[in-house]
């Protein structure tokens, strides 16, 4: 398949397959289902940040009518592990089990009730009585790291599953650090050095549906888990890895899930659902409320990042010195991923300069736990470096965007980062193949009205305006790690059953999914039926992390639909005697070199099932990939700030983004649209509020405050096409890039306004307002 | 205790709880499109109309519904029999996950029973309690105005 | 789900409603709304009334000014022309600032009166309008607005009294309110909000009302910021000078969002704000 080749179905914003029975409320999400019988779970969680339980009495609430099970650490299996939903061996640290006899965050897990209703199993939580041993908490990881602080994981069996640093005795859960070059050495005979300290903040992925698992038994007694996942492999796993069973006892369903973002790659409810329907051989459901969501889920990782730059006397860089303290709070999932992370998707985009130097490391505090959240890291990493570029360009006197444009990566080249950093493993050398950032930089800044708005201040009574902007890089899954898989069968009528494990989250990789297949088969995308995320059906996926779908999933698609086509068109060759190299698809049809049709695909589908040599069109084939290659974008931001109230508004907000082949335009834009308006509230408005002992103060809706319909700006996506050669028809992935973009675009929007560098985020009213008073 | 009410059009009548929410009872009956987003009034993925009103089903008492009317999102219209809105938000994008989209299409459907010409700022306004996470609302006004459109061609 | 509750009953009349809820002694609520649940969670209460039956969902404006029933919900308010119109339009504003659409289909104006919760975005209007309320039984028929909420209503109420409504009464010509209210997002718990009442005589201000809500634990007119700006013209240094004596007045509840420097300085320019619009609309012979 050439790269010229005329594209009829990828490419086109065809409607979402599953949009229209989402918006007539017919499909079908965990919740949605009647079982009769079902019982409900519920958990108690910890009022202390930091404590042994030295006794546990469930008497009572056992004795309760209407409780069918109690469970704690006493009475269910000690399985170390990890909540993290990731390939295995995980690269996140074993240092979890269902029920543990400490508690290291208030709200952690202590016990789990399963009764007739809710309201009895809540009551049975009342009736639970807990003696706990309080210890000394400690919130901040520089002193979680330091001497004397608590240790938070002194249990003998907590361990690093893969050869990775890991000292829990001193609070660390992960480190990292790599250099190229001597960047000391460039620091010291630089003409300028940059410094900044900046901290990013924990953040909740506020999806609309909490997390809900409901799980029960299918007719020979096999755990049926229906649960809203992003990685219903790596459930299935963990859940018989926590009961102590054979996978194959096992069988893990995803239906329409509302929402992720990076909180459902977590594997935490699954476990004590199933093991409460395992001990009680009930259906159970166990779902979040919205309050255990803030609390017990997972949460952007909070850090703590000094960025040290270094220009040479012809302003070019000449070092990047970036340095990470992360938050991973009781727990430590993804405490190596996302902290690499931080440096592997930043530090590339100027893969030119010669001294770069990443070190990370993780602590863990007792807080709410860090996990994975779309950006991964990423979205940390570039508002230092987004702010410290813009910095510098206004000391040397230039325009930040041409900053950029001299020291950004290129296609064809490499940087040494890649393959210094993976993701708990060694990187992987690659070269960008495709790079549309310059093009990038050209339409948003036209957009934006870069030119004529940058620098100019206009003010109006108290307000005064400015615009600000980053380029970013991300990255389409992790390569020599993830694999997925597809297959595809032809049915009577020449449509297609595609089976993948890959998981929608809504996002639309179902659709995207069956374009590719359509391309390769010639069919319209209304003959490919897509059914997806079934451990017993679909084929193995990693799951919907790391940008992978579009990029990983796809490419095991185009594969299995390009081992159909084969299939089909030798059945067609026989069928008409034709050569099988004149044969093609096209329209639902073989077509001869004349672009004739021969036979239809029904045709071909009648006869193999039933007329001659009988077997089942079905093509299969698995993907890993060889390398990540990054999307590109460019954002920028016009914001207003209210010199009196310290009040940020977005006016205009501009992404331009390379993500190869958009294989669906509009879900390419969907996808920009809300991880941009994710990223403006985790910029302006999101965040935890925490009291004195490590509890929430705001776990709501009500004290969280995410971006309504009335808050927000005209945001436009430019969508910059480029052909990756390694993804399928040229696509990357776009799900995480634009989510990184709101913190360092307002940032310096902020300062070209009012002239204050904002380096703690969110930029709420009252911290612009201080710096506006310290200017 | 009995409740009689209009429900999607039709005469029905619940048994529920004294103090069981509207939200819980239409989702017993069937009506899945009733979703549960934080059960306390602050995401809008529970709105249903009641007597045409866009309301936090969730925190309404069931038994309040005795004499009145409710819509949900089924009543609105079927993959068969789709409304105007709904295919609308269909086919511009509008809808990724799709948790706060019945809630998104009743209210917006109130919204255009009042006012038939809707300025940006009327229809952002009018969606301010059903908060989404997936497509940051933008797609939500084009599918809107495109309806807002095709409302006036007919005319 | 309200577990605690045993029945809903429905009255049929507001004398029924308050002969049940004496009697009744606590253990049967009026809901209204019923958007503020945790009122109702509470062990002792095995029953509400339901007040939606009662003739109480109104919205008039006759010689007198604006009659309000205490179920007209904030939707109805920003719906109605009667509402908009009136004297600035301050009621109309602080109703469609409150929550969002579908919470205002639900709240009204007598539960966001009687509940005065710190963020009831109403009463502070209700205030610098010298609004009156009328209640049936013992506590009524009358009080004003200001005498209501001089401590939280169910001091005068208790669970012998039902607010029914309110009567708004028409300001003077030349004469206008206005309303701001900053919170994090645009569905969101007022960090600070400020109602203000401005009657102008030329550049002059001859009468001024200023209500602070969202800081303290109750709203309450500022009458000392009130005596700065009458019969003074009321320019951007008056107004200015009004909003530092409402910051320096204003004895601000702890809040977790934001520190009470922050609030001081956040009250003195909204009322500074808030003083000029309501000139504004004044002079340009309301809105």
């Amino acid at each position: 398949m050439s790269a010229e080749r005329d594209l009829k179905v990828v490419g086109r914003s065809v409607t979402k397959l599953d949009a229209l029975g989402l918006a007539c409320g017919q499909a079908r999400y965990t919740d949605d289902v009647v079982i009769p019988g079902l019982l409900h779970a519920k958990i108690l969680g910890s009022p202390h940040p930091h404590a042994r339980i030295v006794a546990l009495d469930t008497s009572r609430a056992e004795a309760l009518p209407g409780v069918l099970a109690v469970l704690d650490h006493r009475n269910t299996p000690r399985v170390m592990r990890t909540t993290a939903g990731q390939g295995f061996p995980e690269p996140s640290p074993y240092d979890y089990t269902t029920f543990d006899d400490k508690v290291r965050f208030v709200g952690d897990r202590v016990a789990a009730v399963a009764a007739q209703t809710e309201a009895i199993a809540c009551e049975a939580l009342s009736l639970i009585r807990v003696e706990y041993e309080e210890l000394p908490a400690v919130f901040d990881p520089e002193e979680a790291l330091g001497p004397g602080a608590p240790v938070i994981h002194d249990e003998p069996d907590a361990r690093a599953a893969i050869p990775v640093e890991y000292e829990p005795g001193r609070n660390l859960a992960a480190h990292v650090k790599v250099e190229v070059g001597d960047v000391e050495r460039a620091l010291a005979a630089a003409e300028r050095v940059f410094t900044r300290r900046f901290t990013v903040h924990m953040a909740s992925h506020a999806m609309l549906e909490p997390p809900i698992t409901i799980c029960d038994f299918d007719d020979t007694g096999r755990l049926v888990v229906r649960t809203s996942t992003q990685v219903p492999f790596h459930a299935r796993r963990i859940v018989a890895q926590a009961l102590q069973i054979p996978v194959r006892m096992v069988r893990v369903v995803k239906p329409r899930i509302g929402g992720g973002f990076g909180g459902k790659q977590e594997v935490m409810l699954e476990p004590v659902c199933a093991l409460l329907a395992w001990r009680t051989r009930c259906p159970v459901r166990l779902a979040m409320t919205r309050e255990e969501v803030f609390v017990t889920a997972r949460t952007r990782h909070a850090q703590v990042i000094d960025l040290r730059t270094a220009v040479d006397g012809g302003g070019d860089l000449t070092a990047i010195d970036l340095k990470v303290v992360m938050n991973n709070g009781g727990y430590g999932s993804h405490a190596l991923t996302v902290a690499c992370n931080t440096g592997s998707k930043v530090l590339p985009i100027f893969n030119r300069v010669p001294n770069q130097r990443f070190e990370a490391t993780t602590a863990y505090t007792n807080l709410p736990v860090g996990g994975a959240y779309r950006g991964y890291g990423a979205t940390q990493g570039y508002f230092a470096l987004g702010v410290v570029v813009d910095e510098m360009a206004a000391a040397l006197g230039v325009d930040v965007v041409d900053l950029w444009r001299r020291h950004h990566i290129r296609a064809g080249e490499t940087s040494p980062i890649f393959a210094a950093l993976g993701e708990g493993r060694a990187g992987v050398v690659m070269t960008v193949d495709s790079c549309g950032l310059p093009e990038c930089l050209d339409r948003g800044a036209e957009a934006i009205g870069w030119a004529e708005k940058r620098g100019r201040r206009p003010r109006d009574g108290s307000r005064v305006r400015g615009v600000g902007m980053v380029c970013l890089m991300q990255g389409s899954s992790i390569p020599e790690v993830d694999m997925g898989a597809a297959s595809i069968k032809l049915n009577d009528d020449g449509s297609f059953n595609l089976l993948v494990g890959a998981t929608d989250l809504g996002t639309g990789s179902d659709t995207v999914l069956a374009q590719i297949a359509a391309e390769v088969l010639g069919v319209g995308v209304e003959q490919v039926l897509v059914y997806s995320s079934d451990t017993d059906l679909t084929p193995f996926d990693v799951g919907a992390y790391a940008s992978s779908t579009t990029y990983l999933s796809g490419g095991a698609v185009q594969k299995a639909a390009a081992d159909a086509r084969r299939q089909i068109l030798a059945a067609a060759a026989a069928m008409t005697g034709a050569s099988l190299e004149e044969l093609d698809l096209a329209d639902g049809a073989v077509v001869g070199p004349d672009g004739r049709p021969l036979v239809t695909l029904s045709e071909v589908a009648l006869h193999t099932l039933y007329a001659h040599n009988q077997h089942q069109v079905m093509g299969i084939a698995s993907h890993i990939s060889h390398r990540s290659p990054p999307p590109f974008s460019a954002h920028f931001a016009e914001v207003e700030v209210d010199e009196e109230t310290g009040v940020v508004r977005v006016l205009d907000y501009v992404a331009a983004v390379d993500c190869g082949t958009a294989v669906n335009p509009k879900l390419a834009e969907g996808q920009t649209e809300g991880a941009v308006v994710n990223g403006i509230g985790y910029a302006l408005t999101e965040r935890y509020l925490f009291d004195g002992r490590g509890r929430v103060l705001n776990p709501s809706f009500g004290g969280y405050k995410i971006p309504c319909a009335a808050d927000i700006p005209p945001v436009r996506t430019i969508l910059v096409s480029t052909w990756e050669p390694t993804g399928p028809f040229g696509a990357k992935s776009v799900s995480e890039i634009g989510i990184n973009g709101p913190l360092p675009a307002i940032a310096n929007a902020i300062f070209d306004a009012v002239g204050v560098r904002l380096t703690d985020a969110p930029f709420t009213p009252e911290r612009v307002l201080s710096a506006l008073r310290a200017r | 205790m009995r409740v009689e009410l209009m429900l999607n059009g039709s005469r029905r009548a619940l048994e529920v709880e004294p103090g069981e929410m509207l939200a819980f009872a239409l989702r017993r009956e069937g009506l899945f499109g009733v979703k549960i987003g934080c059960g306390e009034g602050d995401c809008g993925a529970c709105t249903v109309l009641l007597d045409g009103e866009p309301v936090n089903s969730c925190l309404v008492l069931a038994a309040r519904a005795d004499g009145h009317a409710v819509t949900t999102i089924e009543g609105l219209g079927t993959v068969h029999e789709p409304h105007p809105i709904q295919r609308a938000f269909a086919e511009e994008g509008a809808v990724q996950c799709g948790y706060c989209i019945p809630g998104s299409i009743l209210s917006t459907s109130a919204l255009l029973a009042s006012n038939p010409h809707p300025s940006d700022q009327e229809i952002l306004g009018a969606l301010d309690g059903n908060l989404c996470r997936c497509t940051g609302y933008v797609k939500k006004l084009v599918a809107i105005r495109r309806v807002v459109e095709e409302a006036d061609h007919e005319r | 789900m309200l577990g605690n509750l045993r029945e809903v009953v429905r009255p049929a009349s507001v004398a029924e409603a308050v002969e049940r809820m004496a009697a009744a002694g606590g253990a049967l609520r009026p809901i209204a709304g019923g958007t503020a649940t945790s009122v109702f969670r509470s062990r002792e209460v095995q029953g509400v009334l339901d007040l939606w039956p009662l003739p109480l969902r109104f919205v008039r404006r006759d010689g007198d000014g604006l009659r309000i029933g205490a179920t007209a919900t904030f939707g109805d308010l920003v719906r109605s022309d009667a509402v908009r119109g009136f004297a600035g339009g301050a009621l109309a504003e602080a109703a469609g600032r409150a929550a969002s659409t579908t919470l205002r289909n639900l709240i009204t104006v007598g539960g966001n009166l009687a509940g005065l919760y710190p963020w009831s975005d109403l009463p502070p209007v209700l205030l610098v309008l010298g609004a009156r309320a009328e209640i049936a039984g013992p506590a009524g028929p009358e009080l004003t607005v200001e005498e209501l909420v001089a401590h939280h209503p169910s001091r005068r109420l208790g669970h012998h009294s039902l607010l029914t409504g309110v009567v708004v009464p028409e300001p003077p010509p030349s004469s206008a309110t206005a309303f701001l209210k900053q919170g994090e997002s645009a569905f969101d718990y007022g960090l600070a909000s400020v109602a203000t009442w401005v009657e102008l005589d030329g550049a002059v201000c001859r009468g001024c009302r200023v209500a602070l809500g969202s800081v303290e634990p109750r709203c309450r007119l500022l009458p000392e910021v009130e005596s700065v700006v009458v019969n003074q013209a009321l320019d951007g240094e008056r107004a200015a000078a009004a909003g530092r004596l409402a910051a320096d007045a204003v004895r601000p509840a702890a809040d977790a969002r934001a520190s009470e420097g922050y609030r001081r300085q956040l009250v003195s320019v909204l009322v500074a704000r808030a003083l000029l619009e309501a000139a504004r609309r004044a002079g340009g012979g309301g809105r």
